[in-house]
């Protein structure tokens, strides 16, 4: 299975949530994106997943979507799905997913990483 | 493999002891290496001398160290519950166990392969304590490596996926290779064959034309690098098993060599000895010892190049297979790697793993009563990146309130780390640069700022500081992977991962690290 990596602006997460619900495989996939940590070379915050996906993904992710079982905001979702791009580095109007096997690539193209940690506490 | 097992009611004699151990040691060493075996100093010298894996115990524990030793190396599935956690709260994780782990939360669908995500894995420790991910993007995924480490470095090297027929443009399955023809070059290439020799995956790869470019053109046979450069690598090795099986490769029209990095103008670059004709005679070439390019770090295709001169005319069939690329300045035995998740070494045990992406990847424990301020706990690891703080198991949400952490690697980076906090909060680390494999052990005990760290079942470090109040570390879910689910992603592989409410000594610990260490391959 292919592995694809997204950064989730912090102002699109609540609808990349819904967009996850939607075509994931349960209710709980409404916390795909967490905290925005990560931050791109001019500071913009994103929250960053990173996943196995089946071989249709893409196709799945950019098809006309219909509410699963468990329920979701559609509206939100469509707002997210209009917001997908696929490669090249995270963008602070966008839902940037790069397939990699490699998470540390992916997170290369996109240009995003964690600011320094925490102290040692 | 059937038990032998001997009962002792306390009150035999030293000799009648030493007798029945020996019938036991017997089956482990044979006979004849026994005979002569009628006191507990001559036992105790075959143990240690021959006993895999080696332990060392002294005269007094004797008895008990080789029952648990022999124990838990025949059946310890039985023996580690039973006794390290007796009477004490815990957990076990055991990811070489299949039958704990699942691909959904509920436990109804059972994890059958590498490359599985998963969803639930039980803790083994009988004290209830299963780790649980909901949500299906940070789940962790089944990986399997072999127990003497990795060395090949390409995240696929088999070919059973490829399609037969017309190379219409480059194939890339899970980060291995085919270049595919140039439209303008006159260079055809088809796949005619596939199969495995030896337990080596090969294709037959047909090239016919007339290069029309009026420069060499090359065809890449490679992969992308399935982890980053280790700290301090300066020379790599390249090997690649090629027959000739249609046509002929010759000087002037078609040659073969490995590529070592690319230039600025991502022409690629040879190394002494990188340069051959591959013959009718299926056999492995090498290019090894060369410098590790200054590039080697980019996610660029590495591998092997096939190459036509200008205005040659040619036709050629080659088998390719068996492509490896490792760190060092020698050709080491092939490794397979089916993807990121799958390498196997012909031979050599396979260790299992939970693969974290460093990035969202977290399990969690429901709440977990400590009940003591004491705690051992061991993981197994492969540590991939030191990019940044990995929290590989944190008992509850915050530090600094009555909580202990495992850390790979800690703040300081390039290290593994362990800390232990009452109301203050004590640390120490031992300097490690990633990728490295390792059993890693921490130790604590919060009234008597007790701090202990060991990697591969040797002390590495101490710390006395203080660790402020607390009578016991509190009621919280054990994170792995992640410090609350929210931040420090850890980027790795847990082989397993062991936690008691104890300060264990002995043999004990020495069980805990053992076991850890058969499924992870560290020392």
């Amino acid at each position: 299975m292919p592995r694809v990596t997204i950064a989730c602006p912090a102002a699109l997460r609540a609808d990349a949530n819904q967009l996850a619900r939607c075509i994931g495989l349960g209710p709980d996939d409404d916390q795909t994106y967490g905290a925005a940590a990560w931050r791109d070379a001019a500071g913009n915050a994103y929250a960053v997943a990173s996943a196995l996906v089946g071989e249709g993904f893409v196709s799945v992710a950019t098809a006309s979507l219909g509410a699963p079982a468990w329920g979701c905001d559609l509206a939100a979702a469509r707002r997210a799905q209009g917001c997908i791009r696929l490669g090249g580095a995270a963008d602070p109007t966008a839902l940037v997913a790069v397939l990699s096997d490699a998470p540390d690539a992916a997170l290369a193209e996109l240009g995003v990483t964690l600011p320094p940690g925490d102290a040692d506490l | 493999m059937p038990k032998i097992t001997t009962d002792f009611s306390g009150t035999e004699t030293t000799a009648v002891m030493v007798s029945r151990l020996r019938a036991i040691s017997s089956y482990w060493f044979g006979s004849t290496a026994t005979a002569a075996v009628t006191t507990w100093g001559a036992l105790r010298s075959l143990m240690n001398g021959a006993s895999t894996p080696a332990m060392t115990v002294a005269a007094t524990e004797l008895g008990a160290s080789f029952l648990i030793k022999r124990s838990w190396l025949n059946d310890p599935d039985q023996v580690i519950p039973a006794t390290i956690f007796a009477g004490r709260q815990g957990i076990w994780l055991d990811p070489s166990d299949f039958g704990s782990m699942f691909q959904d939360v509920a436990g109804a669908v059972p994890v059958t392969a590498v490359g599985q995500s998963v969803a639930l894995i039980r803790d083994k420790s009988g004290r209830g304590n299963h780790a649980t991910q909901a949500t299906a993007s940070r789940r962790p995924v089944l990986t399997r490596r072999p127990k003497t480490g990795q060395r090949n470095i390409l995240p696929r090297n088999q070919w059973d996926a490829v399609p037969i027929g017309v190379l219409a443009a480059d194939y890339r399955d899970r980060g291995q290779y085919l270049g595919g023809p140039l439209p303008a070059s006159g260079i055809a290439a088809e796949l005619v064959g596939k199969g495995v020799t030896d337990g080596i995956s090969w294709v037959d790869i047909r090239y016919s034309g007339t290069n029309t470019a009026g420069s060499p053109q090359f065809r890449n046979i490679g992969s992308d690098l399935a982890q980053k450069v280790p700290v301090g690598a300066t020379r790599v090795s390249y090997s690649h098993w090629v027959q000739v099986v249609g046509g002929s490769l010759s000087s002037g029209v078609s040659t073969y060599q490995f590529l070592n990095g690319r230039d600025a103008s991502l022409a690629p670059v040879l190394g002494a000895g990188a340069l051959f004709t591959p013959t009718a005679t299926w056999q492995r070439y090498s290019a090894a010892d060369l410098a590790v390019p200054a590039n080697m770090a980019e996610a660029t295709a590495y591998g092997m190049y096939v190459r036509f001169s200008a205005g040659a005319t040619f036709d050629v069939t080659l088998r390719i297979g068996g492509g490896q690329v490792e760190y060092g300045s020698t050709v080491t035995a092939l490794q397979n790697a089916a993807s990121i998740y799958d390498l196997t070494e012909p031979g050599v045990q396979d260790c299992y793993g939970l693969m974290f992406d460093g990035v969202d990847d977290v399990l969690q424990t429901g709440n977990i009563a400590w009940g003591t301020d004491e705690v051992t706990v061991t993981a197994g690891l492969r540590k991939l990146s030191d990019a940044a703080r990995g929290m590989v198991a944190e008992l509850g949400p915050l530090a600094n309130q009555r909580n202990f952490q495992l850390n790979a690697p800690s703040s300081g980076l390039n290290d593994y780390g362990f800390l232990s906090s009452g109301s203050a909060t004590a640390v120490s680390t031992t300097a490690v640069a990633a990728p490295n494999t390792s059993v890693v052990t921490g130790q604590a005990k919060i009234t008597t700022d007790t701090l202990i760290l060991r990697r591969n079942a040797a002390q590495t470090g101490t710390s006395a500081a203080d660790q402020g109040a607390g009578s016991a570390y509190d009621t919280n879910p054990l994170y792995i992977g992640m410090r609350a689910g929210t931040s420090l992603p850890f980027s790795g592989i847990l082989f397993g991962l062991t936690a008691v409410n104890a300060l264990l000594g002995g043999p004990q610990l020495a069980m805990m690290e053992h076991a850890t260490n058969a499924n992870t391959g560290g020392f």
